[in-house]
């Protein structure tokens, strides 16, 4: 009950927190995306490129997020800003995205491809009307996963100057206010099942039919 | 029409070619099928002819252009290609899998639409029903018929065929293969086709290229092939049972007995007696519209000397054929029935002549004769 009672008496502030939680992942998943999609598309017919790039991926992903955040706040052009947070998110995104982008497009069936250029197809039309959209589903997953770890990621932030719902868990553990920190927590759990809905919405929306499983064809004749 | 001039093709890692000094000509509107052991060049060779791989040496000409001189997307626009694993888009429907290289053409949308309806109809799949499922919903057979669609979907006048049947159960495949038959009856492409089953070969090829160890061994039709194997390599090949591949090869009309004298069912009774004095044993009897009645053995009756009502001794045959059935379909109604004579009927029934035992017997052997003697002559 107090829980709620809280919640409706800082309706304002958690509100205006959610908000700036919300634009902080929204820009580095943006950021993230253009970087590491790219980054992946690039690597894709090089191995040991692509194995040095996953391994630079692990390595950051490996770096506690308070580390990373006090690396980045050290280094003058970001500072204490919104920046090292971006950056700092947008790092963590590397790996998923850049692994899946690599692992889906080699995974594409060969024959697939084959059939493509064998058909008169350029490089460029093999890789956008052929691979990338048969790569889909496996891009979106390393998106969604690097979106979700985002989400939580970013609570740390506050240590750094990032206002968002992050401070309401900081705050209540310090002042062992325990209704703060459980409004913080649910309301980041619920943010990051929302935007991950958000990205199942717009997945359903890019990948085409064909490639669900649920209309797999079945043997009517039944042999 | 397609030309290989002295191809040769080596991987600079292996020894040796694995494609060496190749001449083949494919003629206009003709299946050329390359069959060999796995690894005898025969898809490299393929592959070649659309420059999915680039040969080392020698010319190649599609219609009278050398390829190499072509860019090669272009080049593939022109050429059907299909491939066993199909390689339908799985993203895409199966009418937009047909459209494809109508779109990369640039066609206009209609024109797009009318063709692809209209080769959906020709691989007998229907337009309303299928045009909109994704690959994923269809079978096998129905996959690759989706895929020979394609390869046709801009009219190309040479296609390339990479075992296009190899991935479908036994009656599919025959099934696919005889529709495709059909199908090039009215196309007239030209075709390379490349399959490592011997008896795809012979059904398909109206010329069959044997390569081994990226050498073409023999290229010749399914007839020459099947009796005058060239060497031990191509006997082999073909298997000890060729004799019975060269009767599922041939027709029976290639030796339709016609001499047998027919007479009309209202025939008078003297004309029997006049066939009866020449020694005629044997008389085949139609009705008005030529069709088959029966036969009737004129010596049994002249015995009897009662030609008076002669219909009654007429004997039906036990089975009959159609005459586009192979030697091999007559040979099995023989030893089914247990009988020497079959007569062919047309499709509406209309008598054609008979087919004996004994002649396709004396014919097998007297092509393998023949052709046993001219080795001997060029050996």
């Amino acid at each position: 009950m107090s829980t709620i009672k809280y919640f409706i008496n800082n309706i304002n502030k958690i509100t205006e927190l959610t908000y700036e939680h919300f634009i902080l992942i929204s820009i580095a998943i943006v950021l993230a995306v253009i970087i590491w999609f790219t980054v992946g598309v690039v690597i894709r017919n090089n191995n040991k490129l692509a194995n040095g790039v996953i391994g630079v991926g692990s390595i950051i992903m490996s770096i506690p997020s308070i580390s990373m955040y006090g690396i980045l706040v050290t280094i003058p052009f970001f500072g204490l800003s919104r920046k090292s947070a971006v950056t700092a998110l947008v790092l963590y995104a590397m790996l998923p995205i850049v692994r899946n982008v690599y692992v889906a497009l080699n995974e594409v069936d060969k024959s697939i491809l084959e059939a493509a250029s064998g058909m008169g197809m350029n490089k460029k039309n093999v890789l956008l009307k052929v691979q990338l959209p048969l790569a889909l589903p496996v891009i979106f997953a390393g998106v969604r996963v690097a979106l979700v770890m985002m989400v939580g990621v970013a609570t740390l932030a506050v240590y750094i100057g990032e206002r968002n719902l992050g401070r309401l868990i900081s705050q209540g553990i310090t002042r062992t206010h325990t209704d703060m920190v459980l409004v913080g927590g649910i309301l980041v759990a619920l943010m990051a099942i929302l935007v991950d809905m958000i990205m199942a919405f717009i997945q359903k929306k890019l990948i085409s039919p064909g490639l669900h499983n649920s209309n797999e064809y079945i043997n009517q004749e039944g042999c | 029409m397609i030309r290989l001039k002295n191809v040769s093709k080596y991987y600079k890692k292996k020894e040796g070619a694995a494609v060496s000094n190749l001449n083949l000509h494919v003629e206009e509107g003709k299946i050329c099928v390359m069959v060999g052991p796995s690894g005898c060049g025969k898809t490299t060779t393929l592959k070649m002819i659309n420059r999915i791989i680039e040969p080392s040496d020698g010319n190649i000409y599609v219609n009278d252009k050398n390829v190499m001189e072509q860019n090669p997307n272009e080049l593939r626009l022109k050429i059907g290609y299909v491939i066993q694993k199909i390689g339908l888009f799985p993203h895409y429907t199966v009418y937009e899998n047909v459209a494809t290289v109508p779109k990369l053409l640039g066609w206009k949308e209609e024109k797009i639409r009318n063709r692809a309806n209209e080769l959906l109809k020709i691989v007998g799949l229907s337009p309303q029903e299928y045009a909109k499922k994704y690959p994923n919903q269809l079978s096998g057979g129905q996959k690759q018929r989706v895929g020979v669609a394609r390869a046709m979907a801009a009219n190309p006048p040479v296609m390339l065929m990479d075992e296009p049947f190899g991935a479908v159960d036994p009656i599919t495949r025959n099934q696919l293969q005889n529709e495709f038959l059909k199908i090039q009856k009215k196309m007239k492409k030209t075709i390379c086709f490349v399959t490592h089953d011997i008896d795809e070969a012979i059904k398909m090829g109206d010329k069959i290229a044997i390569m081994c160890d990226g050498k073409l061994v023999q290229y010749d039709t399914p007839e020459n092939i099947l009796f005058s194997p060239k060497n031990e390599f191509v006997e082999e090949f073909v298997g000890s049972d060729r004799a019975l591949k060269v009767l599922n090869l041939l027709k029976v009309d290639t030796i339709l007995d016609t001499s047998l004298p027919k007479i009309s069912i209202d025939t008078d009774s003297d004309v029997l007696k006049k066939l009866a004095l020449k020694g005629q044993d044997h008389v085949v009897v139609l009705d008005d519209e030529e069709k088959l009645v029966g036969y009737i053995k004129l010596r049994k009756i002249v015995e009897r000397r009662s030609l008076e009502k002669w219909d009654k001794y007429i004997k039906r045959y036990v089975s009959t054929i159609d005459e586009d059935s192979s030697l091999k379909n007559a040979m099995v109604s023989m030893l089914q029935f247990d009988v020497f004579n079959i007569p062919v009927i047309s499709e509406n029934g209309v008598y054609k002549g008979i087919v004996n035992f004994n002649m396709i017997k004396s014919y097998i052997s007297e092509e393998y004769e023949t052709n046993n003697i001219v080795d001997k002559v060029v050996g």
